[in-house]
């Protein structure tokens, strides 16, 4: 019963590599086995959340201590839960996408692999694992970031390595010096250990943080984010946006809540250290979003600002900081994505990428600007919808930190919710309230966006209303899967 | 559920306009006068055999509620927005005709009638703040109407201006929320407030940032670019009635949130008086030296409605009834003015005070009414604005800090010359000036355009000699929340 864990790691590498091995007839046969795949992968996982709760698995027992086994906790849960909402649904709008952009198989065949890295990442039983399929979920991502094979994508390919191995390879010295102190990388909430923090394990922490939030895209290790961008809009909206830098912040997660003891970190330099360097990535993410005229790279360092939102929730060192943080990171997956989606279905129906470009659009893209205004809304943080309450999350665990740290962290938030409506709103108005002197003819050149790229943002655009009318529950559930009962 | 209708009625009938795109201007006309006479008798009805009772509409996370509750200011205000906003509904049908894309600006402009209503019956600090951006929002869009370029540079102006001072509110907000007490407003300030410097600074946070909607220094500067580029009808439901909203938040947080006892004497108090007593020079002054009507009224309003900061901030039972009644007698005035000045350029075209001379005697009615609302912003006698003043007045001499209250009464004489200079100068260029050279066309002022503004001045004519039903009201209200 124990082997149900695996069951979706298993089927989505078996249906990643069958994608490579099998025979299509035409590119139209890979999209409908891919799209069938992710849902079966999600499908399996659901079964193995509910069935598999609280249960672990040792797959390869080395020494004692050099294991590699997973585990079904509540923290695995939210993560599991919200990727594989996701992936089926990017999935089908990938489809169409990727009919632009050719070598289909390749393509899914890595996206599927990755979404069983993904899931192998949220599973991880100890820090081993979770360092193994974290390494892993760079060089599988890989392909698809250099996916057209033009020099700049290499580039970006190339500085994307750079950074995410670098990160880890920061964060494995922060293992090792660990692992030299206590002796079991084990995942417990509250930390395995009980003896007082030293210095040694606090600059371990600190580098574990900074290793892991590159792939966070924490300043100044932010860069290969913003390049990355040239990959397809597929890639950069639910990898880039989702799967992977919610990765990282994961794994910052996991280190901070489940290998040490957070409450005693309160307080120390090493929280001081990594809240500055978070509420810096705040500021300066959202700043540099406004000042980007390029809507993916604008959209890009949203997210950098965004993805430091919920390593402040983490850097908080309190229960209801991680809860804050997860709440946000459910919040900001959603939200994300519809407004990378929609970017992409501009720039596939008009082939424009720049922000002034986007005059009149929503006129004739009607769907794409209303979903992308409401998911815009939400992520400025106007009430009632969820980011406010992520926002509203974030900024009360700020609070609890207390002092002058505690009101940076919340001025920053403010701060950056105001650029946050900056660059979002310039958007959305230019898109629906072009100037008097704009010229209407200039829209009737474009391509037909296919009927699904537009459903797949109604039904995203649909969840994130259910998540924000339905905050009370999400935030609950978020709580108990933590806390265990209320 | 009675009272969101009141709230959702106008907004989901305004953003249905923008679905149905009506083309045929006389169903249009039909459909705002249903939509916002429906929105009247519902909001009466709801504070009328609705008051008193809280609503949660939705409960949220960490203890945030959607709750709504109609209590006396909530029907002072939402009575007063709905009765305005019906009559420059039926004055804005003639000026909006020849500016085009009739039905996006009338959308957004039942929008803000919803959220001005839903800020008015907020019954806690999240739901106010939630309606407060919807107002932004909205209000947005009117400011930008025209797309040109320099709407577009004055809708961004005001777009920050506003977010950033609601964003400030919420910090107010954050800290609240953090001593874990239950936040719906209560009469006289929520129970376990502790009087602290923290708490004083983010008071002050809060009233600085709300206040940004009420044109307060410092974050003065989006009123004087943004209403006069919106058109008229915008410019005069923004100047005279949007600018209330940021009243409401301040009432909600000085009476029902944290207390006049706690704030009584802190450097909180003096430090927003002494805040609204520059605004209220300052305003005057701009107002003098602006060429532009419109945004010589604009200024004004800066000066006006601090007046109403001032009074609310003496923490006294006179200066609250006082700040009240120039609530009520600034929206009538100031959107009777800025009627007046949409008329004026919509009929001649001319846009700078000192080319109206000869005028008045061809648009003689136009300038009469102009001169009513003047007079009562300047507080003659027999109009309403006089009634206001006199009780802020003399609100600032019977409390406590005298220093204070005669400083204050000396910014308000003199910023009531200089009310006189701006508004009446403009009366005596317009009746006694020499022509310039203006075309000999025969204006006409149609009747739709007329008489919302003659309901206005007789309303101000009628409150300035018979005050006193409004005045029992609000002794009974003051009476409940002071103390």
């Amino acid at each position: 019963m124990h082997y149900v864990i695996l069951l979706p790691i298993i089927s989505a590498f078996a249906l990643g590599i069958c994608t490579f091995f099998m025979k299509f007839k035409n590119e139209k046969s890979i999209s409908k086995f891919a799209i069938i795949s992710a849902f079966f992968i999600s499908m399996v996982t659901f079964c193995t959340l509910y069935f598999g709760f609280e249960q672990s698995i040792v797959v390869l027992r080395i020494t004692e201590q050099i294991n590699f086994g997973f585990k079904v906790d509540g923290i695995s849960v939210i993560f599991a839960l919200m990727v594989s909402i996701l992936w089926p649904i990017a999935t089908i709008y990938a489809s169409q996408y990727m009919t632009h952009e050719g070598n289909l198989k390749k393509f899914f065949t890595f996206y599927t692999l990755t979404y069983g890295t993904v899931l192998a990442l949220s599973f991880s039983k100890n820090m081993l694992t979770m360092y193994l399929f974290y390494e892993m979920l760079t060089f599988i991502t890989l392909p698809l970031v250099t996916h057209n094979n033009k020099p700049r994508d290499l580039y970006a390919g190339t500085k994307y390595i750079f950074y995410s191995v670098g990160g880890a390879s920061i964060s494995f010295m922060g293992m090792m010096i660990f692992m030299f102190n206590v002796g079991n990388w084990e995942f417990v909430l509250g930390g395995i250990s009980s003896e007082p923090l030293t210095t040694d394990l606090l600059v371990a922490y600190i580098l574990m943080f900074v290793g892991f939030s590159v792939k966070a895209g924490i300043f100044p290790f932010h860069r290969w984010l913003i390049d990355a961008g040239v990959a397809p809009t597929p890639v950069t909206a639910l990898l880039h946006a989702v799967a992977v830098v919610k990765s990282g912040a994961f794994a910052v997660m996991r280190v901070t809540y489940y290998l040490f003891d957070f409450e005693s970190l309160q307080g120390t330099f090493a929280q001081q250290f990594v809240m500055i360097l978070s509420i810096i990535t705040i500021v300066f993410g959202s700043a540099m979003a406004m000042k980007s005229k390029h809507l993916k790279r604008r959209l890009a360092y949203s997210t950098v600002s965004q993805l430091s939102y919920i390593l402040l929730g983490i850097s908080t060192m309190s229960y209801i900081g991680l809860i804050a943080a997860l709440f946000h990171m459910v919040n900001h997956a959603f939200m994300k994505i519809v407004l990378f989606f929609g970017v992409g279905n501009v720039k596939f129906a008009r082939d424009k990428e720049y922000v002034t470009d986007i005059e009149g659009c929503g006129t004739v893209l009607k769907y794409t600007f209303f979903t992308f205004t409401l998911c815009s809304l939400s992520l400025i943080g106007i009430p009632p919808f969820g980011g406010f309450f992520s926002k509203f999350a974030l900024a009360q665990s700020a609070v609890g930190v207390g002092g002058s740290l505690g009101f940076f962290a919340i001025a920053a938030l403010i701060v950056s919710a105001l650029f946050t409506a900056m660059y979002l709103l310039q958007i959305i108005v230019l898109a629906y309230i072009p100037h008097n002197t704009f010229d209407c003819s200039k829209l009737e050149n474009r391509t037909v966006v296919p009927k699904q790229m537009i459903y797949t943002l109604v039904v995203l655009t649909v969840i994130m209303l259910v998540l924000s009318l339905g905050a009370n529950q999400v935030y609950n559930l978020i709580q108990i899967m933590i806390m265990g009962e209320l | 559920m009675f009272i969101l209708l009141p709230i959702a009625v106008p907004i989901i009938l305004g953003l249905l306009m923008l679905k149905l795109k009506i083309e045929d201007s006389k169903t249009r006309k039909n459909y705002l006068l249903v939509s916002t006479s429906a929105t009247l008798i519902l909001t009466f009805i709801s504070n009328i055999y609705f008051a008193d009772q809280t609503h949660v509409i939705a409960s949220f996370p960490m203890n945030i509620d959607m709750a709504l509750n109609i209590d006396a200011i909530s029907i002072l205000f939402s009575s007063l927005f709905v009765i305005i906003w019906i009559l420059v509904t039926i004055y804005s049908f003639d000026y909006m005709s020849h500016l085009g894309h009739e039905n996006r600006f009338y959308a957004f402009f039942l929008a803000t009638l919803g959220a001005l209503i839903g800020i008015s019956y907020a019954d806690n600090l999240v739901t106010l703040y939630m309606f407060f951006e919807t107002l932004s929002l909205c209000s947005y869009i009117l400011v930008i109407h025209e797309r040109t370029h320099e709407s577009f540079i004055a809708g961004r102006k005001y777009i920050y201006y506003s977010l950033f001072g609601a964003s400030c509110g919420l910090i107010g907000i954050f800290y609240l929320y953090s001593l874990g007490i239950d936040t719906s407003f209560t009469q006289g300030g929520i129970e376990g407030i502790v009087c602290s410097n923290e708490l004083l600074f983010y008071t002050v946070l809060g009233v600085v940032g709300f206040g940004c909607k009420a044109g307060m220094f410092p974050l003065h500067g989006w009123l004087a670019v943004a209403h006069p580029i919106a058109p008229a009808p915008a410019s005069a439901i923004l100047s005279g009635l949007a600018t209330k909203a940021g009243i409401i938040a301040i009432i909600r947080i000085l009476y029902y949130t944290i207390g006049t006892d706690i704030l009584m004497g802190t450097w909180a108090q003096y430090f927003i008086l002494v805040l609204s007593m520059i605004t209220i020079f300052m305003g005057s002054m701009l107002a003098c030296r602006e060429n532009v009507l419109k945004k010589r009224l604009a200024y004004s309003t800066v000066s006006q409605v601090s007046y109403i900061i001032f009074g609310l901030f003496l923490f006294h039972k006179i200066g609250f009834i006082g700040a009240l009644l120039q609530v009520v007698f600034h929206a009538l005035a100031k959107t009777l003015l800025f009627l007046d000045a949409g008329t004026i350029i919509h009929t001649t075209h001319i846009t700078l005070c000192n080319q109206l001379g000869g005028l008045g005697g061809r648009l003689k009615h136009v300038f009469i009414l102009y001169t009513i609302g003047g007079l009562s912003l300047v507080g003659i006698p027999f109009t309403a604005g006089f009634v206001s003043k006199w009780y802020i007045a003399q609100g600032a001499l019977t409390q406590d800090n005298l220093t204070l209250g005669f400083i204050g009464v000396c910014v308000i004489m003199i910023s009531a010359a200089l009310t006189a200079l701006y508004l009446l100068g403009t009366t005596a260029i317009a009746f006694f000036g020499t022509e310039g050279n203006i075309s000999q066309e025969n204006y006409n002022v149609s009747h739709t355009m007329m008489a919302p503004m003659i309901i206005l001045a007789l309303a101000i004519v009628a409150l300035g000699i018979f005050p006193a039903p409004l005045l029992s009201f609000l002794n009974t209200l003051a009476d409940a929340v002071i103390l």
